[in-house]
C-alpha cells in the first residue's frame, strides 16, 4: 500500500465526486437538458484527465480497472446534491446518507443498476476476447 | 411504484453506460490522447446521461414525493461493469485504487454535506 498515492487518488476522486453533484444539478437547473449535457463535458473531462489520463487514481496494468465513477456514485449517495440557482443562490437539491436518510428507497435502483452492469461487464469481456 | 417498464429501462441503462464507456473511451483516448477524453466526456457521458438521468431510463422514484432516498447515480454501473470485465479476464484486485476511490467518495460526500 502506497499511502501517498492513495492520498492523491482520494483527493482527485473526491474532486470529481464533488464537482459532478454541484455542477450537474446547477447546469441542469440553469440550461435544462443542454446544461446536463454540457455538465458532463465540463466536469467528467477534467476528472478523467486528472484521475485517469495522468493516473492520479492509482490503476495498474495488471489490476482490474477502478473507475473514478466509484467515488462519483458514493459522493452523491453519502452527501446528496447541491445546486447553484439564479434566484435563490446555493440550495440543496437532494439528501444523502450523511443526513440520516435510509438507503432502502434507493435499493431497487441500485440492484437493477448492478444487474445491468454485470451483464455489460460480461459482454465487454466477451467482446474484448473475441477476435472478430 | 416500480412497473415492469421501469425495471426494463433501468437494467438497459445499467448495461448501456459501462458498455459504451468500455467500447469507445479507450479508442478515443488512443486516437486523440487528452482530447479524446474531452470528446468522451461530452459524447459518451453527456449523451448517455441525457438518456439515463435526463430522460430517465434509470428510474429513481426515491427522488420524488413521500419516499425520500439517496440518489444512485449511473456511475455505479460504470464502475461495476468495467471492474467486472477486467476481473473476468483474469486481472487482479488493485486495493490501492479501490481504497482511493472509496475514500474519495467518502470525502466527496463530506464536501457536499458541508457545502449547504
Amino acid at each position: 500500500m502506497n499511502w501517498a498515492r492513495i492520498a492523491v487518488g482520494t483527493i482527485t476522486s473526491a474532486f470529481v465526486g464533488y464537482g459532478v453533484f454541484t455542477i450537474w444539478p446547477s447546469a441542469l437547473a440553469r440550461w435544462n437538458w443542454l446544461g446536463g449535457w454540457l455538465a458532463a463535458g465540463i466536469i467528467i473531462t477534467t476528472g478523467w484527465w486528472v484521475n485517469h489520463y495522468v493516473n492520479a487514481l492509482p490503476n495498474k496494468n495488471d489490476g482490474a480497472w477502478v473507475d473514478m465513477a466509484l467515488a462519483v456514485w458514493l459522493s452523491s449517495l453519502l452527501g446528496g446534491n447541491v445546486m447553484l440557482t439564479v434566484d435563490n443562490g446555493l440550495v440543496r437539491a437532494s439528501y444523502g446518507l450523511y443526513h440520516g436518510i435510509s438507503i432502502g428507497p434507493a435499493m431497487m435502483t441500485i440492484i437493477l443498476e448492478f444487474i445491468g452492469a454485470t451483464i455489460a461487464g460480461y459482454l465487454l469481456y466477451q467482446f474484448r476476447r473475441s477476435d472478430v | 411504484m416500480w412497473s415492469w417498464q421501469n425495471i426494463v429501462t433501468t437494467i438497459f441503462g445499467g448495461i448501456f453506460f459501462p458498455l459504451t464507456i468500455g467500447l469507445i473511451w479507450g479508442k478515443l483516448a488512443e486516437e486523440y490522447k487528452s482530447f479524446g477524453g474531452l470528446l468522451a466526456g461530452f459524447f459518451v457521458v453527456g449523451t448517455v446521461w441525457l438518456l439515463n438521468h435526463g430522460i430517465g431510463l434509470i428510474f429513481e422514484p426515491q427522488m420524488s414525493g413521500n419516499f425520500p432516498g439517496p440518489w444512485s447515480d449511473q456511475a455505479l454501473a460504470a464502475f461495476w461493469g468495467l471492474f467486472l470485465a477486467d476481473l473476468l479476464s483474469g486481472k487482479k484486485v488493485n486495493w490501492e485504487a479501490i481504497v482511493s476511490g472509496c475514500l474519495g467518495g467518502i470525502l466527496g460526500g463530506i464536501l457536499l454535506y458541508a457545502t449547504v
